[in-house]
């Protein structure tokens, strides 16, 4: 124990006598100052008296808790603490090996009582301060913003310590087996950066195939349940034809009005609109997947209308036109389907060998955004997804990140842990077997 | 080795039997064998030195206790223990050649940091700090930060730190390397006031003259293999001689030796000197009364033996050619 705490002792020391660790605490605590001084009111955001109008993060639609939840996930965790700061971490970090087992310097430490591996996992967990104390100060920040300016004393903004140190142990493993293998700094950092990089792009590419896969699939069903509609409103068509010739042989007076379940299916004229339905269903999250404007609604809406139209006319030539028409949309509908399919069917196929090699991999991007899910509530992640949607343009957004928000702790966690054991275990056997 | 057969093993502070070390050949270079063997044994007490050339593995073998190196072979024992041994290497100094503190920390820190690792009590290295630090003469400089030391002070803290854990050997790998005469005179005083509180020195060092005067038994490493061990006087035993100064004339020296010289004394003629091979004094009485008688003018008889430089290129020179042999060890073979 006493050895352990000189190396931690010594790894803090060595921080202290660096301007670039306390340049980087400062500008923690400035973020941390920054993202305190917005707030969010009735119209929008407030800032220095003057308000921005914004209604979609006014605090009708999120509450001033999620708004700084918000916020210092975003931009402070996401953008600050698990790139910037890590970043120079890292330049302040990388030296830490290779300059432990330079000559002259590895024979003062190997020569004591102390194990190999246990001093250079010690020297690793002392590498983590940097970023822990990064982190610290702005947990604590974060904690005292959202306790003061967002009226939540909860302690889930102190997650940002084992969160961000976790996101930079996944990192500095990395740069340690490069500075073991090489024992050089500038190797270390340049390798480190790039794989780190590269991870990034893999992540990134799976959730955007992520991202696609859930809309292709989404598409196929509702094309399916569109067609099954269409084929429902054919056949009461179908029926009323038939009902209606007999009725005209009969020279009885035709049914005033479709069957029930008809008469409900079919639209009114407001929602015949193309344009129209899509947004309104993506408002409401009762009902089900939001839809696209465009595409297979307007084609049934159409169709809806076609229908309502020969109803009002009570007409047998108004049935068959109508008849004609659904069984167009039906022909088309059947066309695009097979098509959607294939499409779906490749997205889901990349996707799954990409997440194979991703799972593989550390999720530094999965494990930041443990912050947001653990910092933001339910309620506020709806106003933030409408936000998020509006400023992105993708409708699917909330599917996306539900998708991904289902991959468990122990995955996100587990896989990435593995990631830096091994990375480590390399470093270690490398350390352990050397001769110096 | 001249050691009295009946010593146990807690005897020696050093007993090694077939030390080697082979450095596998990488991308299909030549294997190289550092160390071919080495049987060494150092009793407890006094400053042992460890000599020889560059390449010779005076560093391997020292690494090797140190365990900073993994040896291909190793038997035998280190203050009574496996070579190795994590409780061993508490009761070991060590100073390494071109050490390097880390240069955030003060003299202090130093002392306290790599005492820590050693597993020093922080009362006892409270205590130890600024006694050791006043021993080798740098007490004013405990706050001030290694970054602005010179090459001399931080051989001072080296030693510091070497003693920092109150060992019972103490190895000092170069220690007087960018010393100036004055320090190397503070630091042979250091290493024998150590000697003289029971301790074990190893002394690793190119200086010579620095080994001669404070080490009590020496080993003369030689591509991997000790050459020679022994006291500095059993090791001159047979160079030791008189040597007469005289003013001559030569033909009368040479008169004088041929009647003199025999068997049993050999006697030289060169110039105006006479070298007699024998270090007994009563020997070499005939030698002077018969110079007396023939008028010859004695200027000076001193007893002289071969310094530890002579057997140390005496070591490293290659009998048959004359050269003095290469540095190093990488032949391929044992």
């Amino acid at each position: 124990m006493r050895q352990t705490l000189a190396i931690f002792l010594d790894a803090y020391r060595e921080l202290n006598s660096k301007k670039l660790f306390w340049i980087v605490m400062a500008i923690s605590l400035a973020v941390v100052v920054a993202l305190a001084i917005p707030t969010n009111n009735e119209r929008g955001i407030e800032m220095f008296g003057v308000t921005v109008e914004l209604p979609l993060v006014s605090s009708k639609e999120i509450s001033p808790k999620g708004f700084y939840a918000f916020i210092l996930s975003w931009v402070g965790v996401n953008w600050w603490l698990t790139w910037g700061a890590i970043l120079l971490a890292l330049v302040s970090t990388a030296g830490m090996i290779p300059d432990m087992v330079s000559s002259g310097s590895i024979e003062l430490s190997l020569s004591r009582p102390i194990g190999r591996l246990r001093l250079f996992l010690t020297k690793y967990a002392a590498g983590l301060l940097f970023v822990a104390a990064q982190s610290a100060v702005f947990g604590i920040g974060a904690w005292l913003v959202m306790g003061i300016r967002g009226g939540s004393w909860s302690p889930t903004p102190l997650m940002a310590i084992p969160i961000a140190t976790l996101v930079f142990s996944y990192v500095f493993c990395i740069c340690v087996l490069i500075g073991m293998a090489t024992r050089s700094t500038l190797l270390a950092l340049l390798g480190t950066v790039i794989i780190w990089l590269g991870i990034w792009a893999f992540t990134t590419t799976e959730g955007i195939l992520q991202s696609e896969r859930v809309r292709s699939e989404g598409e196929v069903v509702r094309i399916d349940s569109q067609l099954g509609q269409l084929r429902d409103t054919l056949k009461a068509v179908d029926d009323k034809i038939a009902e209606t010739t007999a009725a005209s042989e009969a020279r009885q007076p035709a049914v005033e009005t479709l069957p029930g379940d008809i008469a409900q299916s079919a639209p009114t004229p407001d929602a015949a609109t193309p344009d129209s339905s899509g947004p309104a269903d993506a408002r409401d999250p009762s009902r089900g997947p939001p839809r696209r404007p465009g595409g297979t609604n307007r084609l049934l809406s159409a169709g809806r209308a076609v229908l309502f139209a020969a109803q009002a006319s009570q007409s047998l030539d108004g049935l068959r036109r109508s008849r004609e028409s659904l069984s167009g949309q039906i022909t088309s509908l059947e066309t695009r389907r097979p098509e959607r399919a294939k499409s779906a069917e490749s997205v889901r196929r990349w996707h799954r060998i990409l997440k194979a090699v991703v799972t593989l991999m550390p999720k530094t991007g999965e494990t930041k955004n443990l912050f947001q899910r653990t910092v933001v509530d339910k309620e506020d992640q709806e106003g933030l997804f409408r936000l998020l949607a509006n400023f992105t343009g993708d409708q699917d957004v909330k599917e996306t990140s539900d998708a991904i928000n289902r991959r468990s702790l122990g995955w996100v966690l587990g896989t990435s842990l593995l990631f830096e054991a091994l990375v480590l275990a390399l470093a270690a056997w490398i350390f352990c077997r050397r001769d110096f | 080795m001249s050691h009295p057969a009946t010593a146990s093993a807690g005897d020696y502070a050093l007993d090694l039997t077939g030390v080697s070390k082979v450095y596998s050949g990488a991308w299909g270079s030549k294997k190289v064998h550092a160390l071919r063997g080495i049987d060494m044994r150092i009793h407890r007490g006094g400053i042992f030195g460890l000599l020889g050339p560059n390449g010779a593995g005076k560093s391997t073998l020292v690494k090797i206790m140190m365990t900073v190196i993994r040896p291909t072979t190793c038997a035998g024992t280190m203050l009574g223990r496996r070579v190795g041994d994590k409780g061993a290497l508490r009761r070991v100094g060590y100073l390494p050649e071109h050490h390097k503190f880390p240069e955030y920390l003060t003299a202090a820190q130093v002392l306290d940091y790599f005492g820590a690792l050693a597993d020093v009590p922080r009362a006892e290295r409270k205590k130890r700090t600024p006694e050791l630090l006043a021993l080798v003469g740098i007490d004013k400089w405990a706050d001030h930060k290694v970054k602005g030391f010179s090459k001399g002070m931080r051989q001072r803290l080296g030693i510091a730190n070497a003693l920092m854990n109150d060992p019972d050997l103490v190895v000092l790998d170069e220690p007087t390397d960018g010393v100036d005469p004055v320090g190397r005179r503070d630091i042979r005083n250091v290493l024998m006031a150590i000697r003289d509180q029971g301790r074990t020195v190893l002394l690793n060092s190119h200086l010579l003259s620095e080994l001669e005067m404070v080490c009590d038994r020496v080993a003369i490493l030689v591509q991997g293999k000790v050459a020679s061990v022994g006291t500095i006087d059993e090791l001159t035993r047979d160079s030791r001689r008189y040597e007469i100064d005289t003013a001559g004339p030569a033909d009368a020296l040479a008169g004088v030796a041929n009647g003199v010289g025999s068997s049993a004394l050999k006697v030289e003629v060169d110039g105006t000197l006479l070298r007699v091979g024998s270090d007994d004094a009563e020997a070499v009485q005939p030698l002077i009364d018969a110079l007396r008688r023939a008028n010859v003018t004695i200027r000076s008889v001193r007893p002289v033996r071969e310094s530890l430089e002579d057997l140390f290129m005496k070591a490293v020179t290659d009998p048959t050619t004359g050269q003095v042999l290469k540095p190093g060890a990488a032949d391929g073979k044992r």
